[in-house]
């Protein structure tokens, strides 16, 4: 019997995605058309070239991702997309292409939560069932990764075990409590901006170009993360976060400071990243200590930065907790990440109708 | 036998049609504001089973309309071609207007936003020169000179509120009709075109205001 594999689609933002994963958990390909050219001169994403974009690639896409995994439509048991949250113009796209293909192909079509295709793609590993190490994860970390990732692996592919997650993108900053796949509780959000946008912010503030995650992330790796004591807004200890005063305090920093100054445009990007991270790190564990659970995973877009994930693997070593980092290549938007959650849907014998609408506004509990 | 599949939803009044040897054999309509993407597939479903076994090329509405809509038709039309290996090609949904008799001449107009209005002139069943933009006072001059020849729009209400512009909406019986008659030739040569809405204008960019500090 062949194997089963599952076809996703992401059109959520501005990233045009298809990936093929097999039901071991291989990812067989994943192809992205990324349009940050396109909206880099508008200083973050417009919604109608988005979805303009999106329509122009993402059948060619499809074509992409099956020969680069060898296969036909034929060898596609199923057919998955991102039916929200995320702007409407550009999920329409991904998600009505999947349902013709479901339709035609006469194969089941699953509407899966981008957030929760973030959520559980720390369990993802490229290769299926051989974890391997991706470029970039830190030393320190990489044991407990592929440890923790292999065991679960080991008592079925299917299964997520109970965690603490931590969502944070530029849309998305959430503490989720993981009981099983499709059993969340959030508990907590951000109240203002994400920890994503704050960077994307704070970067275009400081004349760097969009996407400003990686930019900071570049220019704080020689800067000194305690030239400046921007404020850490715990909320009073609960699980939801504040991003919006550390932007502003920013903001008023500036004018006082000579940002041709090389030294002193690293020290704003460090200390402002530090803040940022202090925050994420320390409430997660927090949170994961209130919910006693010994598994962290990390995923989205902002767990992508090299300060994030070396704080993290030092903080959990020391409180002894396990903690999953999304491979980089999984934490922006892709497709593969889709997949694998459909796939994880599909084992548990979930499909959707072919009349399921978009909702930009979904919630991680609705579906 | 061969048959031509038709989906058309560029503007609130969405459709699919099955043209079979030059005639209809199925069409089914739905209104739908904003939900093409939900609506869609029951019909697309029933228009399938009858057309899959001989379906020769599928057709899609691309405007001018809703560029969101017409989006829609375009995936949905792609991924039914990608499966069933036909050509997918895109016509005009202003070339396909649902009227009981068709003029040979006629011109669609439509309100194109921000103070533009749209006009399309259509002979002999192919379009005219280009789509072109006008403001309100060209607009309705226009009208006044052309009143001789048959005024359509596929908008809720007539443009400007003129009168003699019949509303109606496109037609994917009329579409799918219109591609059953090219030639193969035709069909894979169009099959190339980059396939997209009818974009009247370039998208509008909304400019950040300056932040005070």
């Amino acid at each position: 019997m062949s194997a089963t594999c599952i076809l996703g689609l992401e059109t959520s933002c501005d990233e045009t995605a298809v990936a093929i994963v097999r039901d071991d958990g291989a990812v067989l390909s994943s192809v992205v058309a990324s349009q940050i050219e396109i909206h880099r001169i508008h200083g973050g994403v417009v919604p109608e070239l988005a979805s303009r974009n999106h329509v122009l690639h993402a059948s060619a896409l499809v074509e992409q991702a099956l020969t680069d995994a060898g296969l036909t439509l034929k060898d596609i048991s199923a057919f998955a997309a991102t039916v929200g949250p995320g702007l409407v113009s550009s999920l329409l796209i991904g998600s009505t292409l999947a349902k013709a293909l479901a339709l035609a192909e006469d194969k089941p079509f699953l509407a899966i939560n981008h957030l929760e295709g973030h959520l559980l793609s720390p369990f993802m590993s490229g290769t299926g069932l051989q974890p391997v190490c991706s470029p970039g994860i830190l030393p320190g970390l990489v044991s407990d990764w592929q440890d923790a990732r292999a065991t679960h692996r080991s008592q079925t592919c299917a299964t997520i075990p109970p965690h603490l997650a931590l969502i944070v993108s530029g849309g998305h900053t959430m503490l989720v409590q993981v009981r099983g796949v499709g059993e969340y509780e959030v508990l907590g959000r951000t109240r203002d901006d994400a920890a994503g946008e704050a960077f994307d912010k704070v970067a275009k503030m400081l004349a760097l170009p969009y996407p400003g995650g990686p930019e900071i992330d570049q220019h704080a790796c020689s800067g000194n993360r305690q030239a400046y004591d921007f404020p850490r807004s715990m909320l009073g200890g609960g699980s939801d976060f504040s991003f919006s005063g550390l932007k502003t305090s920013v903001l008023y920093l500036l004018p006082k400071l000579n940002l041709a100054d090389e030294a002193v445009l690293n020290d704003v990007c460090a200390s402002f990243q530090e803040a940022v991270v202090d925050v994420l790190v320390e409430k997660t564990l927090a949170a994961a200590r209130d919910q006693c659970q010994k598994v962290i995973a990390i995923s989205g877009g902002v767990s992508c930065n090299s300060r994030l994930r070396q704080r993290f693997a030092e903080r959990c070593t020391e409180e002894g907790f396990q903690v999953l980092l999304a491979e980089p290549r999984y934490t922006t938007d892709n497709a593969a990440m889709i997949a694998f959650a459909a796939m994880q849907r599909w084992k548990m014998g979930s499909t959707s109708p072919l009349e399921t609408d978009v909702d930009p506004n979904l919630l991680l509990q609705a579906r | 036998m061969s048959s031509c599949l038709a989906i058309e939803t560029a503007t609130a009044r969405g459709g699919v049609a099955v043209v079979r040897d030059g005639v209809t054999v199925y069409e089914q309509h739905f209104a739908s504001e904003r939900s093409h993407n939900s609506q869609l597939f029951s019909p697309l479903s029933e228009a399938l089973k009858l057309c899959r076994s001989d379906l020769r090329c599928i057709v899609t509405g691309t405007g001018p309309g809703s560029y969101t809509g017409a989006r829609i038709g375009i995936a949905a039309a792609q991924g039914l071609g990608l499966s069933l290996n036909v050509p997918v090609i895109g016509l005009l949904s202003v070339l396909a207007p649902e009227v009981d008799k068709l003029p040979p001449e006629f011109v669609v107009c439509g309100d194109a936003r921000r103070g533009k209005f749209y006009t399309a002139r259509v002979r002999s069943g192919l379009l005219e020169g280009e789509i072109t933009l006008h403001d309100a006072e060209e607009f309705k001059g226009l009208r006044a000179k052309d009143a001789e020849i048959a005024w359509l729009s596929y908008d809720q209400k007539p443009p400007l509120e003129l009168t003699n512009i019949t509303l109606t909406s496109p037609s994917p019986s009329r579409l799918a009709l219109l591609a059953s008659k090219m030639a193969d030739e035709s069909l894979w040569s169009l099959e190339q075109q980059p396939l997209e809405p009818h974009y009247l204008a370039a998208p509008f960019v909304t400019k950040a205001k300056p932040k005070k500090m």
